[in-house]
């Protein structure tokens, strides 16, 4: 095989890789979208959203994702401005951000359907 | 190069094993967490000549790590990269401060990484040049061997000087500070006669003075945020980060204080007095790309026309020469 199509085959690989990863954080961000809307522990939810979001959004655009690593890049951006202000506000912000990223990714597994 | 890539991101880390398999040169193991990146360093049959360590992990962070590496004798002179987000980028002087090379942004672009794997493998093959001649001085000095001439432009790393950084790191922070436009100041302080320190000093003693100069200019500058360098020479490097400006006058008083000159005794029996020369500062406050590097070469060519035309010319005047550095190298006060 040649070089070329050896990284090629390897580099589809990773992006499956990460497409599959792709559809159990979309499940899980789905999840804590709902929790930013109840009264749950917010500190433990924004967490866990930061954490997500930083790892896409070091890795989609790397992949050719580069929308869905901008919105998550803004989401952890947005949670980050949240931790230090804790309003309302910001906490919609977050919210609002999330669920544009939700609706990249979902387009990206999904497509149009 | 043998290098360690680290990062929590499972597949981030398999993307960076392609890249860097591709072009055939370079062995790479991979870690995902700073505590299984120890684990690999310390089992390692051969060290690691480089380090990839991604800034935000859980647990300990890159930067943690970064610092954790550079205790080990075995990381002297290994270039460590970062990998981090433009938006990370307030963290890269925490990390050029715990002993980063340079940096990688994410996402990660091709091109850029080959070329900043290119600079740590010519950064690693200096490195190793200069370890061969430090070999050679010390095969001289047990008599096994004749003593080589050690090249006076050598940038020497300094070791255990506080805010000081590799040459290379130096030029790395200058050159990225540039593109986020930051306001800096950047200053050279020059040996006047280096050269002649330097052909009448042995290595050692020649490094142990650059080391004690190199621990005033720090003493000088502890009130402020700043990075130090020896880039060769006779050059000290200075860049200030915080934006309070620079005063030349406050400066000197601070860097020779009230005490007398210093003279080094050498192995031989004589002695040198280095004399420096300051530079004016130059203001880096460019959004230009390569600004800031500028910034560095015109403080450097000024310390180096004001050592020319004997301009501030400064008798050394060291209050405390030796502070927390040993050395055999004998040293008296006027």
């Amino acid at each position: 095989m040649a070089l070329e199509q050896d990284i090629f085959v390897k580099l589809t690989a990773i992006r499956q890789r990460f497409l599959e990863s792709l559809e159990i954080t979309l499940l899980e961000l789905d999840g804590l979208s709902g929790l930013l809307r109840s009264n749950s522990d917010l500190t433990t939810v924004m967490l866990t959203i930061r954490s997500h979001t930083h790892r896409i959004a070091g890795t989609a655009a790397s992949l050719g994702y580069k929308s869905i690593g901008d919105r998550a890049g803004e989401v952890e951006h947005a949670v980050d401005l949240w931790n230090a202000a804790q309003n309302p506000g910001s906490q919609y912000r977050v919210y609002s951000l999330l669920e544009c990223l939700l609706n990249e990714i979902d387009q990206v597994i999904y497509g149009d359907c | 190069m043998r290098i360690l890539a680290v990062d929590d991101d499972d597949i981030h880390l398999s993307l960076l094993e392609l890249l860097i398999n591709e072009g055939g040169t370079h062995q790479v193991s991979l870690a995902t967490s700073a505590e299984d990146a120890l684990r690999n360093i310390h089992k390692a049959d051969d060290p690691f000549e480089c380090f990839l360590l991604d800034i935000e992990m859980p647990g300990m962070n890159g930067i943690e790590l970064c610092a954790e590496i550079r205790k080990l004798p075995s990381s002297v002179g290994i270039p460590i990269l970062m990998l981090t987000r433009i938006s990370d980028q307030i963290h890269m002087q925490a990390a050029f401060t715990a002993g980063a090379t340079d940096y990688v942004t994410k996402p990660i672009n091709k091109f850029e990484f080959n070329s900043r794997l290119r600079l740590a493998n010519e950064f690693l093959m200096q490195k190793q040049r200069i370890d061969a001649m430090d070999a050679e001085v010390q095969m001289a000095r047990s008599g096994l061997g004749t003593p080589s001439r050690i090249d006076l432009s050598t940038a020497i790393t300094l070791q255990d000087v506080p805010g000081s950084i590799d040459y290379v790191a130096f030029e790395n922070f200058l050159l990225r500070s540039s593109m986020e436009s930051r306001n800096l100041d950047v200053l050279a302080i020059k040996v006047g006669n280096v050269e002649e320190i330097f052909h009448r000093a042995n290595r050692s003693e020649f490094s142990f003075i650059v080391h004690c100069l190199a621990d005033e200019i720090s003493e000088a500058l502890k009130r402020r945020e700043y990075f130090l360098t020896y880039a060769g020479n006779g050059i000290f490097a200075v860049v200030l980060r915080d934006s309070l400006g620079f005063e030349l006058e406050s400066f000197v008083d601070d860097l020779f204080g009230s005490a007398p000159d210093l003279e080094f005794k050498l192995a031989d029996g004589s002695s040198v007095l280095p004399r420096l020369q300051i530079g004016s500062q130059v203001k880096a406050p460019f959004f230009a790309r390569r600004a800031n590097l500028r910034a560095l070469a015109t403080a450097i060519a000024n310390a180096e026309d004001a050592a020319a035309k004997g301009e501030a010319l400064l008798g050394l005047a060291l209050s405390s020469p030796t502070r927390g550095r040993l050395g055999s190298l004998g040293w008296r006060k006027h």
